[in-house]
């Protein structure tokens, strides 16, 4: 049951306050988070928007000789490839693997937060998984499992079918490259999405049902309505992210010469010769955050009525669960084959190729096994630099978008002031700023301002914290589910803002601020464009490690660092998460 | 014959050459008092293109030359990195190691300084950039193969065999390489026989074009041949119990890399000292025991080396007038590659 403790009624202050009870300290802690905010995106968003109209590519962007120019924006959109192929393969790769990964998803995210499916934590953890692993350690497993000739899968189903051949799934191909970037983007959607099913009052559904609704209508009918913006949300954040991808798609769909538009990021930052084309780079981006406009646009329209979504009231609730009964066995049968295809089989592999390298498993391979791999990794001083490094840019950047995406999202949601469509635009656009324009942002502006930042662990934590997107969304999809009512009962009994925020608004908004920050944490572990633009031999983080010992074609030592990342991640995971479930009950 | 009988004379007097200089440079005056000030100066910082092709530096300095720490850093995008530093007044780095397409851009800004190479033992055809750059190393483009599964004698000779049939559905290659080779290619094919070869290839092969490792895919069987590959990459496979070797097709396609010393180095003596010692014969053993590359320019005493111009055939080596019609071909071979474009 949610506890409500509102303090003991007060003498109403006399200073004057907005309807949001908002005073003089709390004027401070929002103007002073969203002007922090802002300066966080401002640089790499500046920077984004200049770079796509510099050149030409013999210089960087800022450097004297470089002048403004369209021949970026001209050489991209103007190429017939473009048109032709690399449009539609986009649209067809974003829209089934979106698809996919929200079906999945949602699925997974109703089954763990309103039912009674056995081993929810357990699941929770298990699920995140694929957000943990490195993405080319997600596509070398699936090769190995469904590659055309050789995969696991493929000889297994051969086998068992009886066909000859090569077969029968094709990892190299645009349904192979949909079916994996789904199952790479499902944690990302099951966080997101938990969020919301975490928050939502359970009695509108009961109520339904009540009154004789099917589970099906009641679904239909309550839930999804009832939930909007806690799905359009996430739903246009993947939309983005999956437009953004290039990783899988340069490992599984380049050979089935499937043109994705976000590789073209990767093909202008490697030329043959000369400098990166940051120019090209930037018009290549410039879409994303067209689209993301658009979207956002769409999203405040389908949610214009913030009350219509509100579910939490000062009334008090309590979180049932649906018993799934008969369901209970195709529930676990669901959730378990995304476990073991997303996750349980790449980490096998993964720890496989820490004790033998990329040698297919067979019990005389396994006489070979050595833990070799681990014991260099745990004498290195360059690795244990890199797990404080980590631990600390990864945990201080996820709190600080965190937090400010907290306060950003109550900002656009509970004052009404001038400038605020643009403020939401603004932290929106976040995610539509590729990461090497970030590093290269944040490194220009660090150099130029003598704070003594740079080369150190500080200038990390500041370049990750411009992704202010996805936690600004979730809070506010929080926030709709809250009605003003509570924070103005709570400023009607006396209490300051910072005490109504303390107290009611935050200990409400626990299930959101908690996705963004484990995703945001998990974001950073991975996170290696930014540290390899900004690292010096001393905030060397893991990522970095990770990528250097792939380039160096040491794949054991690789393997056995990135099973350290899983082994460091996920008890961290699994603890907030039991944290969360104790203190929200 | 006579070409042949040239070369090998050449080579000889080349090595003969620089067996007496490097012999005599580390007790030379010059590199001695060199020596002591750069151990006054303690440590030296290196960029390099990545972590592989500068960690094993401190060990292998620090065993010729006590006394001098060796920071190393390995990154793909130091060119744009030192650029901006230098420009904001950072002066963090002594010696940047790349590519001639790599120092190409820190030339152009003039923030390399000539450096007296002979005092080193190496000869003026080994530096680049009005003495700027010193040579260290190639790679060379090689097609690796599973010793499992095929042999010596099933391996392509020349680049084009790779379009025969018998190689159909067998081969991977990097996303990375590919298209550096086929721009490679072309200043002895001519671009359309460079692209028309890129077309078939991604067409008609069905190559596995991919940014997974290469070792990986070979690994689990899915396809027999790396093709494009630089020599490195095998050996260090090789290197870590993967039965693969590899093959040499024509023309040898040459990839030239070199050490710089920064104009602005903070340990102006102490970089003097290992750019010189990284493009001496000693530093070349080094690097070879280190990280598995080696000298493939003509009159390099490498056994590998010598066996390539005695076999008479063409070799591309990079070379800076023709950088930029590389480049130019590398866009569009790139796009042919990765099916943004027919």
């Amino acid at each position: 049951m949610t506890d409500l403790a509102l303090p003991a009624p007060r003498r109403p202050r006399r200073a004057a306050r907005q309807p949001s009870g908002l005073d003089l300290w709390g004027r401070l802690v929002v103007g002073a988070g969203v002007a922090l905010a802002i300066y966080l995106i401002a640089a790499p968003l500046a920077m984004l928007l200049a770079t796509a109209f510099r050149g030409p590519v013999e210089f960087l962007p800022f450097e004297p000789g470089a002048r403004w120019t369209l021949g970026n924006v001209v050489a991209v959109y103007t190429d017939p490839a473009l048109y032709e192929r690399v449009i539609p393969d986009t649209l067809v790769f974003v829209t089934g693997s979106v698809a996919l990964s929200f079906t999945i998803g949602f699925g997974l995210a109703w089954l763990v937060e309103r039912t009674d499916l056995p081993g929810r934590e357990v699941w929770f953890t298990l699920i995140l998984f694929p957000l943990l692993m490195p993405t080319i350690v997600l596509g070398i497993a699936w090769i190995f499992l469904m590659a055309p000739k050789a995969g696991w899968l493929n000889l297994g189903l051969r086998a068992l079918l009886g066909i000859a051949g090569e077969g029968p799934i094709n990892v190299f191909s645009m349904g192979g490259l949909i079916v994996c970037q789904a199952l790479a983007s499902v944690p990302f959607v099951f966080i997101l999405l938990t969020a919301a099913l975490r928050t939502m009052n359970p009695g509108l559904e009961e109520a339904s049902g009540a009154s004789g609704a099917r589970p099906i209508t009641t679904f239909r009918r309550v839930t999804v309505p009832v939930l909007l913006p806690g799905i359009l949300a996430p739903f246009i954040l993947v939309c983005l992210v999956t437009l953004e991808q290039f990783e899988l798609p340069s490992i599984l769909g380049v050979p089935a010469k499937v043109s994705i538009f976000s590789y073209r990021i990767l093909y202008e930052l490697n030329p043959a010769d000369g400098l990166p084309n940051y120019g090209g780079a930037a018009a290549v981006a410039l879409p994303f955050l067209v689209l993301g406009i658009a979207l956002l646009a769409l999203y405040n329209r389908a949610v214009r009525r913030a009350e219509r979504f509100v579910t939490v009231t000062g009334k008090a609730y309590v979180q049932r669960r649906l018993r799934l009964g008969r369901w209970r066995v195709p529930a676990l049968l669901f959730a378990g084959a995304y476990v073991v295809i997303g996750a349980l089989l790449p980490a096998a592999i993964l720890v496989w190729a820490s004790l033998l390298g990329y040698v297919p498993p067979s019990a005389a391979a396994l006489k070979e096994a050595s833990l070799a791999a681990y014991w260099r990794l745990l004498s290195d001083p360059t690795f244990w630099l890199a797990v404080r490094n980590t631990l600390i840019v990864a945990g201080a950047s996820a709190l600080i978008v965190s937090v400010l995406g907290g306060l950003v999202g109550w900002t656009l949601l509970r004052l009404s002031f001038p400038g605020r469509t643009l403020l939401d635009v603004f932290s929106f656009m976040s995610i539509g700023i590729p990461s090497v324009i970030a590093g290269l942002a944040v490194m220009l502006l660090y150099l130029t301002v003598p704070i003594g930042i740079y080369g150190t662990f500080v200038i990390l934590i500041v370049a990750y914290s411009y992704r202010l997107a996805i936690s600004t969304r979730l809070a506010k999809a929080g926030l709709m589910q809250l009605h003003r009512e509570l924070e103005e009962a709570s400023a009607a009994s006396g209490a300051r803002w910072m005490s109504t925020q303390a107290r009611i608004v935050l200990p409400l908004l626990r299930a959101p601020l908690f996705s963004s920050f484990v995703l945001l944490f998990i974001v950073g572990v991975r996170e290696f464009t930014l540290p390899l633009i900004l690292h010096s031999p001393d905030n060397v983080v893991l990522s970095v490690l990770l990528w250097k010992l792939f380039q160096n074609g040491d794949a054991p030592q690789a393997a056995a660092l990135a099973t350290f990342i899983l082994v460091l991640v996920v008890p961290v995971v699994a603890l907030a998460r039991r944290g969360l479930m104790r203190a929200g009950g | 014959m006579t070409r042949c009988i040239r070369l090998v004379l050449l080579g000889l007097a080349a090595t003969i050459a620089a067996t007496q200089a490097s012999a005599d440079w580390r007790q030379s005056p010059a590199v001695k008092e060199l020596y002591e000030k750069a151990k006054a100066e303690g440590e030296v910082t290196i960029w390099g293109t990545n972590g592989r092709e500068v960690d094993w530096i401190p060990a292998a300095f620090a065993a010729e030359w006590p006394g001098v720490k060796v920071n190393p850093l390995g990154d793909n995008d130091i060119a744009p990195k030192i650029i901006a530093e230098t420009r904001a007044g950072r002066h963090a780095v002594d010696v940047y190691w790349s590519s001639i397409t790599g120092v190409a851009p820190i030339v152009q800004r003039e923030l390399p300084t000539p450096v007296d190479w002979s005092m080193f033992g190496v000869s003026g055809d080994n530096t680049a950039f009005d003495g700027r750059m010193g040579f260290t190393n190639n790679i060379v483009y090689v097609v690796a193969y599973d010793t499992r599964k095929m042999s010596d004698a099933d391996m392509p000779k020349t680049w084009d065999e790779l379009l025969e049939p018998k190689y159909k559905d067998k081969m991977t290659g990097s996303l990375f390489l590919m298209p550096r080779l086929v721009s490679a290619l072309s200043i002895k094919w001519g671009q359309d026989k460079a692209l028309d070869f890129a077309r078939k290839l991604a067409g008609d092969t069905g190559i596995l074009l991919t940014r997974a490792p290469r070792e990986s895919i070979l690994q689990s069987g899915e396809r027999v041949i790396a093709a494009g590959e630089v020599d490195t990459l095998p050996k260090l496979w090789a290197a870590g119990g993967m039965p693969v070797k590899y093959v040499i097709p024509a023309p040898v396609v040459l990839g030239q890399f070199g050490a710089t010393v920064l104009a602005k180095a903070p340990h102006p003596s102490a970089a003097r000292l290992l750019a010189g010692w990284l493009a001496s014969k000693e530093g070349k053993t080094a690097r070879e025991k280190g990280n598995f590359e080696v000298d493939y320019r003509p009159g390099s005493d490498h056994p590998d080396a010598q066996r390539i111009y005695a076999s008479g055939v063409a070799v591309i080596e990079d070379r800076v007038q023709e950088m930029e019609a590389r480049a130019a071909l590398y866009k569009k071979a790139a796009d042919i590659l990765t099916g943004q474009a027919r």
